[in-house]
């Protein structure tokens, strides 16, 4: 700050000397106090550019490091907060507070800071200097900048107004884009080509009409701010000249005003930009501020103890669960959206998993099975005295020891576009080739084939979209099974793999079970029949328990389940 | 992802320059005016400076002096001045509007052009470019351009003209003087050479850094879950404190050096000043130079250097403006994959079949094709049902049906009219069709009903609405038809949406219509009121289903049963039963399935 004051401060002075040298020179001065005057104007422009690399470096480097911890106080809230968080808010949206926003708020704290403070300084070390010189001269100078910030204030009110416009229309061009590009089925097969382009047309004419609105606007403001610094101009003539008829002050002096006008006009212009910048930069901060506001509803009481093993088992009872209650903690931070009401994932439920047992779960899509895996690891909002794991309730223990404890396959085999080898190790980084390969094996990767051309080593590509479906759940499967964790939970887990090959799978899993609990969820019967228990799920509630020949056995869910894929497969079968 | 640089960047930003050269050409007229306000404004900026020069050495410097009456003239040049000043805010300001009339209709221009050019590519360019990448195309990458239009281009032009101005100004009042001011200029330019080469080197790896940083927080983001479940919280962040880390340490460079360039041109323009103080001092003495032309180089100065600052800003607006048009122009080069014959011919009139003989067809040439070898008949006032289990192809033949993909081998005719002898658009609405899925837009029950409302009228409109019975619940909407719907629907039932895809399909008053129905399951009372609508839909009319749902199966003329991309049995219900093949299975399937929900509810 120091060093901004002092490259202003020696700016300013610049023009003063330049006055007194001339004023020197109209009195006949000599060619040694000529050299003198330029050389203090030359030590000024040294000490100038020293202070004002230090000042910038320092208040731009500063918005840099602001950034930086700006963008590291969101990740680590963004990894705190729980996955309903990422259901109130899209990736889009998160994504666009933490590039265009924390932009919009560098912008403010760096240039805007150095321009304002800047601009500021001008004003007051130029008005310093020219009352020093003739305080008559400074009020005509000065009197036209009140006439130019009122003029520019109303221009600014109507930039903004028309700007908003402007925004909406952009919005409503950008949703006839979205819509077609989502629609594109329906606007190929009904032909609707014309039809778009028409509306696409009269969006964009809208959006061009109020961006010319705006530039009018903002076409008026620049010539204003000239308007009055030529204003100055020519009020300092007017009035300097007959004083320096008169004596009052001196041609020097005149030169220096002449000087600290041109100095202030760049600074005024600024100050219109940097007021665009002021609002932008508050409104971003707005949008951060709530993302930094989310509560974050799963964490680790204080008193939280550790999971280390499961003794006696899993108890759930009575266990209700809402999406919509879990998103209704975001609402009042969201604008305007409020998220549908939806009938609740779990109706009452209640089952028991042994430890070292393997149970499943069987149901249609949306039966409520991904959700109850998912409070395993508390990945949602788990009431108290919902699930209890050895006796004591899943919230009293730490977060962290819980999903430690868990090896999770989701159903949606998330990958992170790396290599093949370091997705499998991502929940154990320090394993060793030798665990990875045979996790890989275990999880039924055929590494020599397969289309894996450099094998463990193959980058599996944004979402693993050079795999294929099958593959992709093959990998999160060996992932999992690097962790090594006493309960292994697997969410329809090969649904993309043939019925062959989950098969031979299952079966090496169950050989390397090896006291482990696991529990499956499938909507396959095939991969589930060796379960100590199954669990049939319909529409949130459990319709039905028991071991695959008591439910087979009788009439009902499971059966007809049972008896269709066994159908399906046969048409499968067909040549 | 490294920029291209060198040579390469500098074709790249002409070949970019001349695509550009027809948009910019359609609004040359308007340019040109621009353009022409420019050496006035430069002219203008010129003129200050003298006048103040004239008013000093003229009338001030005399009237210090003591001389009587020097003043007189000064009331006119202050005139004169005002003038000039006044002339010059007229000037800019139409300078300053006209361009960006001129660049915002480029803009317009550019985005009509790409969203054209969008609605002629085929759908499997969406099958392989996510909606998010093209609709950056057609939005902000457009809006990067306009920063290049309005910002960059225009300013230089501006810029290079007033400095040219200057320069010529300066050496025609005094050569020797306007040397003396430039002595500098060769050091900063060596400067600023060597800064603006690190400065463009930072700037392009910035910005790498920048793209990296963002798909990993892209990727932490839509992978959250999996990092939470795995317990590697940590890690991310670490990983992303690295991701920072380097972002910062080549961002703060870039501060260094754009504050080092920042200081050299402040330093330049004192320096000079210092240069014309001293040398113009001599003159003075000497008698050769007046203070008035000291302090008009003094303006001429600031206003020579001022340009230089921004500089690096500039540079990189240019950058991102021009990988934004490399993209839009990729796009604009991507050619459709089905385009309309050259010689089209008449649609027919649909008087006997459409017809299928030896059609093979895969989604990508070289995949294993979902149908081959396929002779199928749709005669006119037939009613065929497709049956098939997931993957037999049934929704691939109605693809090929419209030509939203075109087949490998074999012919589709109208009328023994090759379908790709025919203009697509009107093969396309020789058909309405009936999605699965129901797509709707936020707009009116009329527009969404009606689609083309140029095409269709309001009657007609209401007439299909009418016919499949969904005219009770457009009734019960504030608004009626004018009732604006939510996106995509949002604010409408499961069934009401579907009753509403049936009025669009009649709406267009096809000739053939094509019904994929629904999977979803329904109350069934929905289901009572989709099927009624549905008899009503396809009563005395050709059309083609394919087939979920038990009960529409009965009331169609003939069963076609698909398996593996061939069909394998043909005939009615009865028949195929008793056949016992592959029909019969998939019929006992369905029957569990929908034993299953009827359980379920």
């Amino acid at each position: 700050m120091l060093a901004l004051v002092l490259t202003n401060a020696l700016a300013m002075a610049i023009p003063r000397v330049f006055g007194a040298a001339v004023d020197a020179f109209t009195q006949g001065a000599d060619r040694r106090r000529v050299i003198t005057f330029a050389l203090v104007i030359v030590a000024i422009a040294a000490a100038q550019a020293l202070f004002r690399v230090i000042s910038r470096i320092v208040v731009l480097g500063t918005s840099r490091r602001v950034e930086y911890d700006l963008k590291g106080m969101l990740h680590d809230k963004l990894v705190q907060l729980a996955p309903s968080f990422y259901e109130a808010f899209s990736t889009g949206d998160l994504m666009s507070r933490m590039t265009n926003d924390v932009m919009l708020v560098r912008a403010l704290g760096g240039p805007g800071i150095l321009y304002f403070t800047n601009a500021m300084l001008v004003y007051i070390l130029g008005t310093g200097f020219m009352v020093s010189l003739s305080w008559q001269l400074t009020i005509v100078v000065l009197a036209p900048l009140p006439l130019m910030a009122w003029m520019v204030r109303g221009t600014v009110h109507q930039v903004r107004a028309f700007a908003l416009s402007s925004r909406e229309a952009l919005s409503d061009l950008n949703t006839v884009v979205q819509e077609n590009l989502a629609g594109v089925g329906v606007v190929r097969s009904f032909a609707l080509e014309e039809a778009q382009v028409r509306r696409f047309e009269e969006r964009s004419k809208a959006y061009l009409d109020w961006g010319l609105k705006e530039s009018r606007a903002r076409a008026k403001m620049i010539p204003m701010i000239g308007l009055a610094g030529g204003l100055s101009y020519a009020a300092v003539l007017a009035l300097g000249g007959p004083m320096a008829a008169a004596g009052a002050v001196s041609i020097g002096d005149l030169v220096a005003f002449v000087g600290y006008i041109g100095m202030m006009i760049f600074p005024t212009v600024a100050l219109g930009w940097i007021l665009s910048l002021l609002q932008r930069g508050t409104a971003a901060l707005e949008r951060l501020d709530k993302v930094l506001q989310a509560p974050i509803t799963i964490e680790s009481n204080p008193d939280a103890v550790p999971l280390r093993a499961l003794r006696q088992g899993i108890t759930v009872s009575d266990y209700t669960f809402r999406y919509h209650d879990a998103l209704d903690a975001y609402t009042h931070l969201q604008d305007g959206e409020v998220a549908h009401e939806r009938p609740p994932a779990l109706r009452a439920i209640s089952l028991q998993v042994d430890a070292s047992s393997f149970v499943a779960l069987v149901g249609r899509v949306g039966s409520g099975k991904s959700t109850l895996l998912k409070s395993l690891l508390r990945l949602v909002e788990v009431p108290p005295g919902a699930i209890a794991i050895d006796g004591t309730d899943i919230n009293e223990y730490d977060v962290a020891t819980v999903r430690r404890s868990v090896a999770y396959v989701p159903q949606d085999d998330f990958l992170f576009s790396d290599t093949v080898a370091a997705n499998i190790r991502f929940g154990a980084p320090d394993a060793d080739h030798a665990a990875v390969v045979a996790a890989a094996i275990l999880a039924g990767i055929d590494l020599s084939s397969e289309g894996l051309a450099k094998g463990l080593d193959t980058n599996v590509g944004e979402r693993g979209a050079n795999l294929s479906g099958g593959q992709r759940q093959r990998v999160a499967l060996a992932r999992a099974l690097l962790r090594d964790a006493p309960i292994l939970v697997l969410d329809n887990a090969l649904s993309n793999v043939d019925t062959d090959t989950e098969r031979r799978i299952l079966a090496g899993l169950a050989e390397q079970r090896s006291g482990r609990t696991v529990i499956a969820a499938s909507n396959r019967i095939t991969a589930v029949q060796d379960a100590d228990r199954i669990y049939v799920f319909d529409g949130g509630e459990i319709a039905d328990s028991g071991t695959h020949d008591e439910l087979a056995a009788r009439p009902g869910l499971y059966a007809s389940m049972r008896e269709q894929q066994q159908l399906s497969a046969r048409l499968e079968e067909l040549p | 992802m490294t920029p291209p640089k060198g040579p390469r960047d500098k074709a790249a930003s002409l070949s970019i320059l001349r695509r550009l050269r027809p948009f910019v050409a359609a609004h040359a007229t308007l340019l040109a005016v621009a353009a022409l306000t420019l050496p006035f404004l430069a002219g203008a900026q010129l003129v200050a400076p003298y006048l103040l020069r004239l008013a000093i050495d003229r009338y001030i410097t005399p009237a210090a002096a003591g001389q009587a009456g020097a003043l007189d003239g000064l009331w006119t040049l202050i005139a004169i001045l005002l003038a000039v000043l006044v002339a010059e805010v007229a000037l800019r300001f139409a300078q300053l509007y006209l361009m960006q009339i001129a660049g915002q209709r480029i803009m317009h221009d550019l985005r009509m052009a790409v969203f054209g050019h969008v609605q002629k590519l085929s759908m499997s360019y969406f099958d392989r470019h996510p909606i998010g990448q093209v609709m950056t195309r057609v939005t902000s990458d457009v809006e990067t351009l306009n920063e290049l239009m309005s910002q960059g281009l225009v300013a230089m032009v501006r810029d290079v003209v007033t400095l040219l101005g200057i320069v010529v100004v300066m050496t025609w009042i005094d050569w020797r003087l306007t040397l003396a001011s430039f002595v500098v200029f060769p050091f900063l330019a060596v400067i600023l050479g060597f800064l603006r080469v690190r400065l463009r080197s930072t700037y392009d790896r910035s910005r790498t850094f920048v793209a990296k940083m963002n798909a990993f927080l892209q990727e932490s983001i839509t992978g959250m879950g999996v990092v939470q479940a795995f317990d590697e919280q940590e890690r991310n962040v670490i990983e992303f404190t690295g991701h920072r880390d380097n972002l910062l340490k080549i961002d703060l460079r870039g501060v260094r050096l754009s504050s080092f360039l920042s200081a050299s041109v402040q330093s330049a323009t004192t320096v000079s000043t210092a240069l014309v103080l001293a040398y113009g001092g001599f003159g003075v003495i000497g008698g050769t130079v007046t203070i008035g032309i000291l302090v008009q180089f003094m303006e001429y100065l600031a206003r020579f250097y001022r340009p230089l600052e921004d500089l690096s800003d500039k540079y990189d607006a240019l950058q991102r403006a021009a990988a934004a048009s490399n993209k839009i122009f990729t796009l604009l080069d991507e050619e459709p994959a089905i385009r309309a014959a050259d010689d089209l011919r008449a649609m027919p009139d649909f008087e006997d079949a459409i017809r299928f003989e030896g059609v093979t067809f895969a989604y990508d040439e070289g995949d294993a094709p979902v149908l081959s070898d396929l002779d199928l008949t749709l005669r006119r006032g037939e009613k065929v049902a497709l049956v098939g289990s997931t993957g037999a192809g049934k929704s691939s033949i109605v693809k090929v049906m419209q030509r939203l993909y075109d087949h490998q081998q074999g012919r589709v005719t109208i009328d023994g009219v090759d379908t790709r002898d025919l203009d697509p658009r009107a093969l396309r609405r020789f058909f309405g069709t009936v999605p699965q899925d129901v797509f709707l837009f936020t707009d009116s029950i009329a527009a969404n009903i009606a689609l083309d409302e140029e095409a269709v009228s309001r009657e007609t409109m209401a007439q299909a609405a009418d016919l499949v019975e969904a005219t009770d619940f457009i009734g019960t909407l504030p608004g009626g038809y004018d009732a604006r719907l939510g996106e995509r629907g949002a604010n409408l039932s499961f069934g009401e949406r579907q009753l509403l895809a049936f009025a669009r399909a009649l709406a267009s008053q096809p000739q053939v219509l094509i019904l994929d129905e629904a999977t979803s399951s329904v109350d069934s009372e929905t289901e009572a009121r989709i099927q009624r609508a549905l008899h009503n839909l396809v009563a005395d009319r050709t059309a083609l289903i394919i087939a979920h749902r038990l009960s529409t199966i009965r009331e169609v003329d003939r069963i076609v049963v698909l398996h593996h991309g061939e069909i394998r049995e043909q005939g009615s219900h009865r028949e195929l039963m008793a056949l016992d093949g592959i029909y019969a299975c998939l019929y006992r399937l369905q029957y569990q399935q929908d034993g299953g929900n009827i359980g379920a509810a």
